[in-house]
């Protein structure tokens, strides 16, 4: 095979595999967002944090819908909010400092950690 | 309120699903240490004379649950396959067998590596299921929307929550009578499945009991499914770290290597993931 088709063809699968990883990342970092409060489950996003932050400007107690639609009575806001936004932050952080181990990987091996 | 994981182990002449719920429930006693796990299975005396079974707080016997052998194609990686007898009747039988008031039912395939499902324990749901689903491969998960192109929207079995209530024993039964009719149910719902199959009968039951609609009868667990095709292959075990060997598009036999960290994941390769289970 011509050099640099087979060198292409490297390149591809590394592409592939970087983007694959990628993903997984992602979807490990979305796993991590979700928050089990008074039976609901929430998953903790931007919007979340924000409703919360302003409501808590006004009541020290609401119902929220969870990610069934459920309303569930959240007794205590403020630690709802603290809980949420140490688990966004918590989970960020990770994500952040996983993606950026994961792109100085030059090899398909480095990517999948395998030995 | 007694809370637990539930195992359903029926072998066939191929696969050993006792060793794959032996070690499915080691699992979950690594990431949930307070957890729970029952068994129930057709192969006691198989599972007492060859596996630890303490790690059973109840073993269930099986024995009398309903036998309809369904025949099936099962791939071992995308250039290997086998026509395995496969034994998957009486899953509609766990809200009457499980001796927990809430219980996540789940298949002996599926490798724990977090405790996101152990969470789910005092849901204001009474049942939640998996219907959001992601391929480990990056070819799409078209297969999973949907029981068919013309039919309703396609919910997993494989992990089930469920709490002793009215609106999931009706559930539940619902279900059954789906089964002992399922070669009515597989036409009206133009599944054109030749055999019986869980995930369709749960998605037709969610369906109806949404006033043949869609709604919030089942709740959602959280995250995703995620799978692997009986095509692909698990590679390898490191702890939460696990390796897979998933199909290339439209190049059979070739395969692209990839890891997870912390997801849980469900094997469809049942020969591929008893090799792993020694």
């Amino acid at each position: 095979m011509d050099e640099k088709l087979s060198k292409a063809l490297e390149f591809a699968n590394y592409t592939r595999t970087f983007e694959d990883q990628r993903r997984l990342l992602k979807e490990r970092y979305f796993d991590s967002l979700v928050f089990f409060n008074s039976g609901g489950q929430f998953t903790v996003s931007k919007e979340l944090i924000s409703f919360v932050n302003l409501l808590l400007e006004k009541e020290t107690a609401s119902v929220l819908l969870d990610d069934n639609d459920n309303p569930v009575m959240i007794d205590n806001l403020q630690l709802f909010y603290d809980n949420i936004i140490n688990l966004y932050f918590q989970s960020s952080n990770e994500y952040h400092t996983k993606l950026h181990e994961l792109k100085t990987k030059r090899s398909i091996e480095k990517l999948v950690e395998y030995e | 309120m007694s809370k637990g994981f539930l195992l359903i182990a029926q072998n066939n002449g191929s696969n050993d699903y006792v060793k794959q719920a032996v070690y499915c429930a080691n699992r979950i006693k690594q990431f949930c240490p307070s957890a729970s796990v029952s068994i129930i299975t057709n192969s006691v005396r198989y599972l007492t004379d060859n596996f630890q079974q303490d790690i059973f707080e109840h073993v269930i016997d099986g024995i009398n649950l309903p036998k309809i052998v369904n025949n099936r194609i099962m791939f071992d990686g995308a250039l290997s396959n086998k026509t395995v007898q496969w034994n998957n009747v009486g899953r509609d039988l766990a809200y009457e067998l499980t001796p927990y008031e809430e219980t996540i039912l789940l298949d002996t395939d599926y490798i724990f590596c977090n405790n996101l499902l152990e969470k789910c324990f005092n849901s204001v749901d009474d049942i939640l299921m998996y219907k959001k689903s992601e391929y480990l491969g990056s070819t799409g998960t078209e297969e999973f929307d949907r029981c068919a192109d013309t039919s309703i929207d396609f919910y997993w079995a494989t992990i089930i929550y469920f709490k002793k209530t009215q609106k999931a024993k009706v559930f539940f039964n619902l279900v059954k009578h789906i089964r002992e009719n399922w070669i009515y149910y597989n036409n009206l719902y133009q599944i054109n499945s030749p055999n019986f199959r869980n995930d369709y009968a749960f998605s037709i039951a969610v369906h109806t009991m949404n006033s043949m609609s869609q709604g919030n009868y089942v709740g959602e667990l959280p995250g995703k499914m995620y799978y692997i095709k009986d095509q692909d292959f698990l590679e390898k075990i490191n702890d939460q770290i696990l390796t897979f060997l998933v199909g290339k598009k439209d190049h059979l036999g070739e395969y692209t290597i990839l890891t997870t960290q912390d997801l849980n994941v469900h094997v469809l390769n049942k020969s591929s993931l008893e090799r792993h289970i020694e």
